[in-house]
């Protein structure tokens, strides 16, 4: 008897719920999945500037949807790829399976953005990722258009896009070293310390090149791993080899590591090129216990200068309702996303994605950092003057970062730690 | 070139020999391989960072950090070792223990990484070798925690208890030793050993809640290379890290392959050796009731 009750109060359990889940799919709303290991700094950072766009958009009513005739609210569902490249595919099938998306968004690290690219282009979703930078997502576009079209990378840039600004941040550290200490710049020798990525190979080649072309010596060269804890042996064979600054390239949190044991060793040297734990502007000072001054990084994180009229309010914003900036640029980039997406329904009046492809290719959007284009063929941001800028910043005492490129954005010189200065002719 | 070499090795083997000399105990002693062992190392820099934080005072906040892990070892022999009967559940219980106390790290400290100041600043040369001083006293710290520990193992009733539970548990038992006692005095033992770890060479890293397992895997294979349950084997510490300093100053690529480099060095061992370097040849895996 009692089974039989147990069996009935089942049955009743899911016939309700089949009742149920087609009505919560009929909810009228614009429904964006968010994918990324939510568990760092780059997820909170997209979890943080997703948040916000939703807020932002639903307090106007949402998103304007002529062929329903209204404004449509913003939902968003978030999937959990864990960091790692087996289950990032199924979190972004779980998006578009159970949760039923209309558009895929976020998604960090090149190696598990591929793997989800396959599975939203095999449910033919539009996928703006926020984080990825690796060539390969575009090119998988150029290749294979048909299959490909519903990818679209308005940020952050390639990583030969962004590649261009790290170098040339660091040749501008190498002049800069040659000025203040009074040196020719074929004295100021470097060493290359880059994470092992795939995103990483093209930067580190363009970095090797160009430094050679500029008579800047590369006198040591070491590839560890993005999350390293401990790399005295590395700095310091940089500095027993002759180099006055460190080229790095860490996109995780290895550039803690390197920073603190520049400061503790003493070291003649300075940290440059890119090192995305620094664009942390709530947390970095914090996390190297104010070990991290004198480091030079590109970001994309904005400062709050006016890049364009968006970023200064977009940062406030943040701050109000977050106690503090975007800690990366997958935060202000996935904010971005957003509102290229709403601009995008909005103009075609539609969700469908097919009609909204070439829109997203056409749009041209003045965002937080710049103006927001893709290349039609490969759906690939479009970088450079006009565009989006590659942003050079140095901590300074206090915990305060200057902007020290472009020359046009540039709030201060790059100042030298006292260890290098000792080295002035 | 060999000398900073053996300098460094001198510094990371003798922390690691501190952390891995817990792990090996609760193995050799309890027979648990505690796969949350790596969890007491990330506590210690937890508690020293919020009790820093809360008093601005390292004198105040390493013996509070020391003695809240310490607890923390005794909670965690409570939640788990006691209510466990065999190795593979304690080996299962123990990972979701690691597992489940890192996600409350993140709960409560969120995902940011934080920075705990040193005790000593600065660095000094040692034949043009530069060295910081935190983790040179750091080493010095660990080796004499480790010989007062081999001292308390030796020299005093609870300490034999402990061994000669590893040598014979049976045996211990109808010599009156109270078994769950040792257990409990090893559990908290190797979490005090971590705690000296994790004070004394945290501030030289940045803190946070995943660190944990690095620890754990590398105190496990200090602990096969050197011999499972054998106290000597944790001088395998000194080897790994050689390898470890040896693989980054000879390859570019050498600190990304240098965890390889050790798994690699230890299944060969294991393949000629397969008790370790300094293990007794047991026979199939013993376990213990």
């Amino acid at each position: 008897m009692r089974k039989k009750h147990h069996i009935f109060c089942l049955l009743v359990g899911m016939i309700t719920l089949a009742f149920l889940a087609p009505l919560a799919e009929a909810q009228d709303a614009v429904r964006i999945g968010v994918v990324h290991n939510f568990t760092d700094l780059s997820g909170r950072s997209i979890k943080e500037g997703a948040v916000l766009a939703q807020e932002h958009m639903n307090k106007d009513g949402g998103i304007f949807v002529r062929e329903r005739g209204k404004k449509v609210p913003v939902e968003l569902f978030f999937a959990n790829d864990g960091g790692k490249a087996q289950t990032s595919s199924s979190a972004v099938e779980k998006l578009c399976n159970s949760d039923k998306v209309d558009f895929l968004a976020g998604a960090n690290g090149t190696e598990l953005t591929l793997a989800q690219q396959e599975m939203a282009m095999d449910y033919k979703k539009i996928f703006l990722s926020s984080g990825a930078a690796g060539i390969q997502l575009w090119k998988n576009v150029e290749k294979n258009y048909s299959r490909y079209k519903y990818y679209f990378k308005y940020e952050p840039l390639d990583s030969l896009q962004l590649g261009e600004g790290m170098v040339e941040i660091g040749v501008g550290t190498a002049k800069a070293i040659a000025k203040q200490l009074n040196i020719p710049i074929k004295e100021v020798k470097a060493a290359f310390l880059a994470e092992h990525a795939e995103w990483a190979e093209p930067v580190v080649k363009m970095a090797q090149e160009t430094f050679k072309k500029e008579g800047i010596d590369i006198v040591y060269v070491a590839r560890p791993s993005r999350d390293a804890t401990d790399l005295t042996t590395e700095v310091v064979e940089a500095s027993r080899k002759g180099a006055k600054m460190i080229w790095a390239c860490f996109s995780y949190e290895a550039g803690y590591a390197m920073v603190r044991q520049i400061y503790d060793l003493k070291l003649p040297l300075i940290a440059t090129g890119y090192n995305s734990v620094a664009q942390d502007v709530a947390g970095y000072w914090k996390a190297t216990a104010g070990k991290g001054i004198y480091s030079v990084s590109w970001t994309f994180v904005p400062p709050r200068i006016p890049l364009t009229p968006k970023t200064i309010p977009f940062y406030d914003a943040h701050v109000a309702r977050w106690s503090h900036p975007p800690l990366t640029y997958r935060g202000n980039n996935q904010y971005n996303n957003m509102f290229i997406l709403k601009e995008a329904i909005e103009k075609a009046g539609t969700l469908n994605a097919d009609k909204l492809v070439p829109i997203l290719e056409d749009l041209q959007y003045v965002g937080i950092m710049g103006t927001n284009k893709v290349d039609p063929k490969t759906h690939n941001s479009i970088s450079g003057k006009g565009y989006l800028p590659n942003i050079g910043i140095q901590w300074i005492e206090g915990g305060k970062q200057e902007v020290i490129y472009p020359d046009y954005l540039k709030s201060s010189d790059i100042t030298l730690p006292p260890a290098l200065l000792k080295m002035k002719k | 070139m060999l000398f900073k070499l053996l300098i460094y090795t001198f510094i990371s083997g003798s922390i690691y020999c501190v952390i891995a000399s817990g792990f090996s105990l609760v193995f050799g002693v309890a027979n648990i391989l505690n796969l949350a062992h790596g969890v007491y190392y990330m506590m210690a820099g937890y508690f020293l960072y919020t009790f820093f934080v809360t008093t601005q005072s390292m004198a105040v906040a390493i013996p509070l950090a020391i003695l809240c892990t310490i607890l923390f070892g005794l909670f965690s022999y409570f939640v788990i070792c006691r209510v466990i009967d065999s190795p593979f559940k304690t080996l299962l219980a123990t990972f979701a223990f690691g597992g489940a106390i890192s996600e409350i790290i993140f709960i409560i400290y969120g995902v940011s990484t934080y920075g705990i100041p040193n005790i000593i600043e600065g660095s000094f040369l040692l034949s043009d070798v530069p060295v910081v001083k935190q983790a040179f006293v750091a080493a010095l710290v660990a080796l004499l925690v480790l010989a007062a520990f081999v001292f308390f193992l030796n020299k005093t009733d609870t300490g034999r208890a402990m061994k000669s539970v590893a040598q014979n548990v049976e045996v211990a038992k109808l010599t009156g030793i109270n078994i769950n006692q040792v257990k409990l005095v090893t559990v908290t033992s190797a979490a005090f050993l971590a705690s000296i770890a994790g004070v004394f060479y945290l501030p030289l890293q940045s803190l946070h809640p995943s660190i944990w397992m690095n620890i754990t895997i590398l105190s496990f294979v200090i602990v096969v290379l050197g011999g499972m349950g054998s106290l000597k084997g944790i001088a395998a510490s000194y080897i790994i890290a050689f390898c470890e300093h040896a693989t980054t100053l000879s390859f570019a690529e050498g600190s990304y392959i240098k965890n390889g480099v050790y798994l690699l060095l230890m299944i060969i061992i294991l393949m000629m050796r397969p008790q370790g370097l300094f293990g007794k040849d047991l026979g199939p895996f013993e376990v213990r009731t």
